[in-house]
């Protein structure tokens, strides 16, 4: 029976090990993630230096390094940083003015939406930025009737933002019904 | 590495059994201690202590800079500047759930607004009707908020 009592020991040891390997593991990913959102703030806080500056071109490039970071798959908050990012991207693009900016603007916030997995306030902010690119354009074109049209896209860019925030909202509703259940 | 396994662990056929008993132990040894010390700190690779006093270094060289600039530099670039709401800072508490409710139903009366100035630019009958809807949404979302406080 004695003999057992090593092996029961290293069996408990190897639980615990294990155990501890996994947190350890949960521990090294949330410090990554903490590192990466940490990353990413720092580049904005340097593109907006960049942009007082006068320096675009560098707050471009900023934001683009954010972009580059790996969050892991399947992260909320990773998400949410690039969806940010993908925005803050487009109004910069958008500076110089005119067409070229006002298409490569767009282009960006597409990307972004390609990139949302679900409904979130980081979502609906692209189609509140794509609004702004709309509403450049309706400042743009001189022809009243193209003007009018530019707007209308802003509307219904605005709509599009609202509808997502609708369905934020209602999440965040069913959460706090079901917090409130237990 | 140096001094960790003893060296009878090598040694002659004879000793085997001995060694080997120690050699369990101190094996034992080895993991509860590496239990305990795992308990008590996450282990950390290099490349994220470096990644760290880089990031202490730029945001140390940041707070310089900033303390240099005007009160703009804290300012947000719009008015529809993205707050610092996300999924995980909205899903923890009830508390920050009730911000995130009221966050959310500050942009969608923000766009609202959007929304109504530019169908007044319009003029039109069914960009008035979307001003409208706006409004309304505005409103729920106002109420959900007041009815979360």
């Amino acid at each position: 029976m004695s003999a057992y009592k090593p092996c029961a020991l290293v069996v408990v040891l190897f639980g615990l090990l294990v155990g501890c390997g996994r947190d350890g593991a949960v521990a090294r990913n949330e410090e990554a993630m903490l590192v990466m959102l940490g990353e990413a703030r720092v580049l904005h806080k340097r593109a907006d230096l960049h942009v007082m500056d006068g320096n675009t071109e560098a707050a471009i490039a900023d934001v683009r390094e954010v972009l580059a970071i790996r969050f892991p798959a399947g992260s909320g908050d990773g998400e949410d940083t690039l969806l940010d990012a993908h925005a803050r991207l487009a109004r910069l693009l958008l500076q110089p003015r005119g067409e070229e900016a006002e298409r490569k603007a767009l282009a960006q916030l597409e990307l972004g939406r390609k990139a949302a997995t679900r409904d979130s306030f980081f979502s609906a902010q692209l189609e509140s930025v794509a609004a702004e690119v709309y509403e450049a354009r309706a400042l743009r074109l001189v022809d009243p009737w193209a003007q009018k049209e530019a707007r209308k896209e802003a509307v219904a860019a605005l709509g599009r933002a609202i509808q997502i925030d609708r369905q934020v909202l209602r999440t965040l509703l069913s959460a706090q019904d079901v917090g409130e259940e237990h | 590495m140096f001094g960790l396994f003893p060296k009878r662990q090598t040694a002659t056929k004879s000793g085997l059994s001995v060694s080997s008993k120690t050699g369990f132990w101190v094996g034992c040894v080895a993991i509860a201690s590496t239990v305990v010390g795992c308990a008590t700190r996450p282990m950390v690779s290099p490349e994220v202590n470096a990644a760290r006093s880089e990031l202490a270094r730029l945001e140390s060289n940041l707070v310089s800079r900033r303390s240099q600039l005007p009160n703009v530099a804290q300012a947000p670039s719009s008015v529809d500047a993205v707050p610092a709401i996300s999924q995980s800072a909205t899903q923890t508490t009830p508390a920050a759930r009730c911000d995130g409710i009221c966050v959310t139903a500050q942009a969608i009366c923000g766009y609202s607004r959007r929304i109504c100035t530019l169908a007044q630019q319009i003029a039109d009958e069914p960009s008035q009707r979307s001003c409208k809807n706006a409004e309304r949404e505005c409103q729920d979302a106002s109420n959900q908020c007041a009815s979360c406080r």
